[in-house]
């Protein structure tokens, strides 16, 4: 399934020594990275390493206290998200931005009407298939469950046709079967050209799916290379896979066991961990 | 020099006041992430209370400082928070301030109620003792005032910095639900913030009231001075919101003393905050966009074209029946209804798809007005003038916003009403001083009852407009805007774009009802699109039905029947605020307002709207953005 990494073309996309403080907290420190057309990049490492962070600069929600982002050739450092989604670049949402009051139906068709395709309706029908949402069009997405929601995030990013995807976290809410073929889909997305980075804690898709990978850890990045060399990466191994007794456990889980008893759902998914802590009020503030 | 010197103390003491509102806002904005538009309503009605224990009831002055202050104020706080606030913890920016704009409206509802107009002055504490400084006389009461703002801020800061409550209320603004599993009381926090926040509001009006006047609207507009201090602050920080009080203070000051007491520019001194505000705004950060729940409100059901057209022939058969046989009066005010309908219309792709407030409708309908007026023609040429002008200028209001979001383009409306009534309004190439201008019958159209057919058609043709505008992409487009600002950007939606155009179609629309405004008039002045007046037509918007062409009616012909109702059933009429303000604080939390319980009629079930089903990780509501 892996394949050799052949550097013989310049990356779709470049991140060149981001750096995002967040007050007296560095979220991401001299991150480096670069993804390739035609190639699924996996980005993993434990939770506060700053993944989040760095897509948000990626697609120009967060403005990095240093460092530059290269898309096709281009310096789009100072872009506004809007301009950037032009250029081609899409994502999906770890913490989902559906639009609620809209259809399934019509969340996909407004992507296309954005991005100014001919005929959007037609685009939107053909996503709705592609990622199979058909029972589920007419619904309007703040009813849906989450799963079919991250689906339909994923359609709406395909509508704009992008040259680079980010995803985020797609497959938790996926049952085992949906998240089978959820990986045979990426697959597909990238054998049309386009370029996929895929953040995920579910290591079984990553080490199938990814052609290439980063692994983040307090804001750095500590090692890149193929699921073979990142599988035997020490500094991977002690900073990331060491902390979990099974290496394909999904790292989101909360430590609910310590706590005593099931956490409220508006707990906002800020885990006591000093870095995410402070990322996660951000998003929220 | 002895007159600079003056002006300096009068300054720094107006400044201390509003450091002592302020002070109060950004506590209870930074604890529990609603705004309190009626922050300056309750310092109005405390000073009024004030008046009536101290100066009616001839109660002492320590006495009742200490009821008020100590106690009457921070149980009205505690009562507010209780029953209207702790339900909006969750809900979005929008409802938020439409029913603190609800409650602010109740307020000088209640106000009017009780202490009708008339002559009342507060005397200063200790009226005659007065100090000499250098050239200048200061009052003691001008002392005790900025003794009031400095023991205020110390008092503030300390509590949220070193004690265990105030840490806690600051913690219960990151996460509620954290905080209460770790055993902290967090209904008890806001319900003490809010508290502490109303005897701050209350100690500022009195203090004030000297200053500005017992006076139901300046002293509720104090939280437009609070507000624009409060901004250089960033509605956080305690200690730039008190040097951005002081420094309006003395502006405000320096512009009395420097400034043409008559004439146009006698109006700058109350338009001082409105420009500062907008100074703040432009220099404020940019608003980072909120990503991390899934917000959708179930709008009512959008009609077919030919359902839609149904419903219009009818409303302009019926308008037409009641033409010939109803007397001209009820004609006129028949006319007076569609054209509130139509300003109503104006709101629903704003604020029902949009999700944006608007505080100053009425001001683009008086830019409309006086479009007609100017331009003297009864051409229907000149309707489409006044709406492009209103446009433009809506368009104008929306840009110093545009880096920003929600609450501050709100806000920064009600600086603009602010602005267009003290100011702008006033000029000669406007209403002139105190003045009047005719403006000519729309169509030469002289008979009442042809206008009454003639607003009728403009409605409708309006309500098919925004019905159309729903139907179409750029319909889409808002209410997607309005679920998620990131979604959007990162779809390639130019937010700030989309905004100002919205700003701008709102406005016209308006500008165009108000060309049908002065036309039905005949004659117009300031007064009539004034600010206080645009806070009830928002709120029966709302009320009525903001996401519907039928609620737009139905809130117009309400808007109509108030001041009736006022004229000929003296006792009930007079309560109009107040029923106003208690209905939008009721049902401001649903944009679909009454008019989505009249579809019901014809269905088995009331349609389920607000709050609705959330997925995923919710995070909690509306936050600064």
């Amino acid at each position: 399934m892996t394949r050799a990494y052949v550097d013989d073309k310049r990356p779709l996309l470049e991140v060149g020594d981001v750096t995002v403080r967040f007050g007296g907290v560095t979220a991401v420190r001299e991150a480096t990275l670069e993804v390739h057309e035609g190639e699924v990049t996996g980005l993993i490492g434990p939770n506060g390493a700053g993944k989040t962070t760095l897509f948000n600069v990626i697609c120009g929600l967060q403005r990095p206290t240093a460092g530059t982002v290269w898309f096709a050739d281009g310096d789009i450092t100072g872009k506004a998200t809007h301009e950037r989604a032009r250029l081609g670049i899409a994502r999906t949402f770890q913490r989902l931005e559906a639009f609620g009051s809209l259809s399934v139906w019509e969340n996909v068709l407004v992507a296309a009407e954005i991005r100014g395709h001919k005929r959007p309706a037609d685009v939107a029908r053909h996503l709705i298939e592609v990622v199979g949402l058909e029972a589920y069009a007419q619904a309007p997405a703040d009813t849906v469950p989450t799963g079919i929601a991250r689906l339909l995030e994923l359609a709406r990013a395909l509508a704009l046709h992008p040259r680079l995807l980010l995803l985020d976290e797609p497959s938790s809410g996926l049952s085992a079967a949906e998240t089978e073929s959820f990986g045979e889909l990426l697959r597909d997305i990238v054998a049309e050209g386009r370029a996929v980075l895929i953040v995920e804690h579910d290591m079984d898709l990553i080490m199938r799916v990814c052609d290439r990978i980063h692994v983040l850890d307090f804001g750095r990045v500590i090692a890149t290379g193929t699921p073979a060399e990142i599988r035997a990466d020490e500094n991977v191994q002690r900073a990331y896979l060491g902390r979990s007794e099974e290496p394909g456990s999904d790292f989101d889980e909360p430590p609910a066991a310590d706590l005593g008893e099931p956490l409220p759902d508006d707990f906002g998914g800020a885990w006591i961990n000093p870095a995410h802590g402070e990322e996660t009020r951000r998003d929220e503030a | 020099m002895g007159g600079f010197l003056a002006l300096t103390i009068l300054g720094l003491v107006t400044g201390a006041g509003y450091a002592v509102a302020a002070g109060g806002l950004v506590l209870t904005y930074s604890t529990s992430r609603v705004f309190n538009v009626a922050h300056g309503a309750i310092g109005m009605v405390m000073a009024f209370l004030y008046w009536e224990l101290s100066v009616n009831q001839g109660l002492p002055v320590w006495l009742t400082l200490l009821l008020v202050v100590g106690v009457v104020a921070p149980v009205l706080g505690a009562v507010v928070e209780r029953i209207m606030m702790r339900q909006l913890a969750d809900a979005p920016v929008g409802a938020t301030l439409v029913v603190t704009v609800g409650l602010l409206v109740m307020l000088i509802g209640v106000a009017q109620a009780i202490w009708p107009s008339t002559a009342r002055t507060v005397p200063p504490f200790f009226a005659g003792s007065d100090l000499k400084l250098g050239g200048a006389v200061v009052s003691v009461h001008d002392l005790i005032t900025i003794a009031a703002a400095i023991v205020a801020a110390a008092a503030l800061y300390g509590l949220l910095t070193f004690t265990r409550v105030g840490i806690a209320m600051r913690a219960a603004v990151d996460n509620r639900g954290l905080l209460a599993l770790y055993g902290a009381r967090t209904s008890m926090l806001s319900a003490m913030s809010w508290g502490i926040g109303a005897a701050l509001a209350a100690l500022a009006g009195i203090l004030l009231t000297p200053v500005v006047g017992l006076s139901y609207h300046d002293l509720t507009l104090l939280v437009m001075s609070a507000y624009a201090a409060a901004v250089a602050g960033r509605l956080l920080s305690l200690p730039w919101t008190f040097v951005g009080a002081l420094l309006l203070g003395l502006s405000q000051s320096y512009a009395v003393g420097y400034l043409p007491t008559t004439g146009a520019l006698s109006g700058l001194r109350a338009a001082i905050p409105a420009l500062f505000l907008f100074a703040a705004l432009l220099l404020a950060p940019q608003a980072q966009l909120r990503v991390g729940q899934i917000r959708g409100i179930r709008g009512v059901p959008v009609p077919g074209l030919l359902r839609a057209l149904g419903f219009g022939a009818l409303a302009i058969g019926a308008a037409a029946v009641a033409a010939y046989a109803l007397p001209g009066t009820t004609s006129d005010r028949l006319s007076l209804g569609f054209i509130y309908g139509i300003v109503m219309l104006s709101l629903v792709p704003l604020t029902g798809y949009g999700g944006y407030v608007s505080l100053a409708q009425l001001t683009f309908v008086g830019v409309g007005a006086i479009t007609v007026a100017r331009l003297g023609t009864a051409s229907p040429l000149a309707l489409l003038a006044a709406a492009g002008a209103a446009a433009l200028v809506g368009a104008l209001v929306a840009l110093p916003a545009l880096r920003l979001q929600g609450l501050y383009l709100a806000l920064s409306t009600l600086a603009f009403g602010l602005l267009m009534d003290k100011l702008v309004f006033q000029a000669s190439f406007a209403f002139g001083f105190n003045g009047s201008l005719a403006v000519p019958r729309i169509l030469g159209l002289d008979a009442q009852s042809h206008y009454l057919i003639l607003t009728a058609v403009a409605f409708v043709g309006v309500g098919l407009g925004v019905l159309a505008l729903r139907r179409s992409r750029y319909g889409r487009y808002l209410i997607a805007m309005r679920d998620s600002p990131a979604g959007c950007a990162t779809l390639g939606l130019n937010l700030r774009w989309t905004r100002v155009r919205i700003f701008a179609l709102s406005a016209g629309i308006a500008g165009f009802a108000g060309g049908l405004f002065g036309g039905l008039r005949q004659t117009v002045a300031a007064t009539d699109f004034q600010l206080f007046n645009s806070l009830p037509l928002l709120l029966l918007a709302v009320v009525a039905g903001v996401t519907s062409v039928t609620g737009s009616l139905l809130g117009g012909m309400l808007l109509m029947l108030l001041p009736v109702l006022a004229s000929e059933v003296p006792a009930v009429g007079g309560l109009a605020f107040l029923v106003i303000g208690v209905a939008s604080v009721g049902l401001g939390r649903d944009p679909n307002g009454l008019a989505s319980r009249l579809f019901a009629l014809g269905r088995w079930r009331p349609p389920s709207s607000f709050p609705s089903v959330r997925l995923g990780r919710a995070s909690r509501g509306e936050a600064a953005s």
